[in-house]
């Protein structure tokens, strides 16, 4: 690894990586006051869907301070906050694991190589931290908190990094988890089961202790990204930044609980989260491009708010894809992606798609050395990470581009047979926001297994034009569109039940 | 052993045997039924379409299954009932008055586009 550092440069915080973006072009300032209800969500929406700037919304109604939103929304973005494009950090830390002796992923994060460039990885406590010019008594009321959707349980804190410190060992977490604001110093702490700070709050409940928290809102972008990234458990966001920026964080003592908060951030809220406290929460749009269903989650009471004196308010907004979380979601799977095989040599690449949510679609890009290591290589990933929660697992050969949709589908058409090839995993653990199963955190997950097989020609895809119109057999059809020659997608009118006609075309 | 008889049913065969279509129905790997809220042209949208909205064991239906004895068998083709659901959560979309504020106000916001 090249001791100079990644060359993140003048980005620090917030406001030099928005003067970085508008020198760039890839910010737009919305001078005309807006509304934090509903207005900026639908335009959000649009601005992703285009490939849109980021966007600082100078004026909000009712409100002092600006919204910025879409911060990290396209690949250019997300390589200007790290000074490099994310697969190259990731080819990095293969060649350091390999470097290792053994050559090993677990080793990478202590292997002295990551410490120099973390600078001993230890946060450097400051004093006069810009994210404590102002502390002050809570009140959420006067902050440009988005409700994004009409049916949305209210307003929602979109883009809070969530830091929690494990209660016996004191590991620390950065998660990012939406909070349900329910007044001016109570939200919603939406901690999935399955993530770091979840597994905190279940080990301080355990004890019948509060989990003192801080939520942090803006501030380093690769700190932003960090937060988000599924890093192993035992791995340290802060320390995770550092390596990715080459220097260490500044940070500063929070005031009224035990936290080292990021000295720059735009604000922190600060407080606990009771044990045995749970409120319904939600429903709220999410990245299924659902509403999830509202459920009970425990409840962050606010102590203390430190800011700056002109603090800018960080949302995103999530919703049908696309939108932000699709480009965050592609640069932390490029990043990650070349780890994978370092724990699992068949596996080339691999790839969630955000159009389908993410979690529910992955494709494995697979070098068989003997007859189905496919499957290997699948169970291997469903018990790896945030990885395990994915839902349709489609296995493909090595020379298929598994980031591709239709190449993905086009190897279905040549080489599953269900006979051989279909594994159904009922009754597993599944995302929180799943609701297909109607049980929540519960689900199946399925396996389709198409790489070429020795002993099995490849078949012929199939062609439109050969297939008949089956708006001609049932008038609940209103169009069809064959997907890669192989999957064949028929569109019922809305109040259509499917399974009925499912079992009257037995194709 | 056969769970899903009526899938066995030949009338579909034999109406796309009308069609002259048999033989691609015979060999298409998979069949997913989806809402017409779904944009088929648009990939993105198709995509969202298919894959949000089932649970494997709950919505799967092959031509044929059958149990070898511990093992689920299944032949031809993978049919998906990806359609939305009773029960479940509405799609995500804004109002239509906000729709309309936004489409009115889009000059002023100077974004661009």
């Amino acid at each position: 690894m090249s001791a100079a550092p990644g060359g993140t440069g003048a980005v620090r915080d917030l406001r030099s990586f928005l003067s970085v973006l508008e020198r760039s072009g890839e910010l737009a300032r919305v001078k005309v006051p807006v509304s934090a209800r509903y207005e900026v969500a639908e335009i959000i929406s649009r601005v992703s869907a285009a490939y849109g700037p980021a966007v600082l919304f100078e004026q909000v109604e009712g409100y002092d301070f600006p919204i910025v939103s879409n911060l990290l929304g396209s690949a250019r973005r997300i390589e200007l906050a790290l000074g490099r494009k994310p697969e190259q950090i990731g080819r990095e830390l293969v060649e350091v694991a390999h470097r290792l002796q053994p050559p090993s992923l677990g080793g990478l994060w202590k292997s002295r190589e990551v410490l120099l460039r973390v600078g001993r990885s230890r946060p450097r406590i400051v004093s006069g931290a810009p994210a404590q010019q102002v502390v002050e008594e809570p009140d959420l009321t006067r902050l440009p908190i988005l409700t994004s959707w009409p049916l949305d349980g209210g307003p929602f804190v979109t883009w809070p990094m969530v830091l929690t410190r494990h209660p016996v060992t004191g590991g620390r977490n950065l998660g990012t988890y939406r909070m349900q604001v329910f007044d001016g110093r109570t939200t919603g702490m939406h901690m999935q089961i399955q993530k770091g700070g979840g597994f905190h709050y279940h080990e301080a409940e355990a004890r019948g202790q509060a989990l003192p928290l801080c939520v942090v809102l803006g501030g380093d972008p690769v700190l932003m990204l960090a937060s988000i990234a599924p890093l192993p458990e035992d791995i340290d966001e802060f320390a995770f930044a550092a390596y990715l920026r080459g220097d260490t964080l500044p940070v500063a003592r929070a005031v009224s609980v035990p936290h080292l908060v990021p000295a720059s951030a735009e604000f922190v809220l600060e407080g606990e989260v009771p044990p045995r406290e749970r409120r319904m929460e939600g429903p709220f749009g999410d990245h299924f491009g659902h509403y999830s269903h509202a459920s009970e989650f425990p409840v962050f009471h606010l102590k203390k708010i430190t800011r700056r004196r002109d603090a800018i308010y960080p949302a995103s907004v999530v919703g049908q894809p696309p939108q932000e979380d699709r480009w965050i979601g592609d640069a932390l799977q490029e990043l990650m992606a070349p780890l994978a095989g370092m724990i699992h040599p068949e596996v080339k690449d691999l790839w969630a798609f955000f159009e389908a949510g993410f979690h529910n679609l992955l494709s494995i890009r697979v070098h068989e050395r003997y007859e189905k290591e496919a499957m290997k290589a699948a169970f291997g990933l469903l018990g790896t990470g945030q990885v395990s929660l994915s839902k349709v697992v489609v296995t493909v050969g090595p020379d298929v581009d598994a980031r591709s949709a239709s190449g993905v589908f086009a190897a279905i058409g040549r080489h599953f047979q269900p006979e051989h090839d279909f594994t159904l995993l009922p009754g597993t653990a599944l995302d929180t926001l799943d609701f297909t199963s109607f049980k929540m955190n519960l689900g199946s997950k399925m396996i389709l297994d198409a790489t070429p097989k020795r002993s099995r020609p490849a078949r012929a895809l199939l062609e439109e034009r050969g297939l008949p119109d089956l708006r001609g057999f049932d008038p609940a059809v209103t169009a069809q569109r064959l997907f890669a020659g192989s999957c064949l997608v028929v569109a019922l009118r809305a109040g259509s039940d499917g399974r009925a006609l499912l079992e009257r075309i037995p194709v | 052993m056969r769970y899903s008889s009526a899938f066995q049913s030949d009338a579909f065969l034999a109406w796309a045997g009308t069609q002259g279509a048999r033989e691609p129905l015979e060999r298409l790997p998979m069949l997913i039924l989806v809402s017409d809220d779904v944009r088929l042209d648009d990939e993105t949208h198709l995509l969202w379409g298919m894959f949000t909205r089932f649970d494997a064991a709950r919505d799967l239906r092959f031509r044929e299954s059958k149990l070898v004895q511990a093992c689920p068998t299944h032949r031809g083709t993978l049919g998906i009932d990806a359609t939305w659901k009773p029960g479940y959560p509405a799609p995500v979309r804004s109002n239509d008055e906000t729709i309309r504020l936004v489409d009115r106000r889009w000059r002023e916001y100077g974004i661009g586009k």
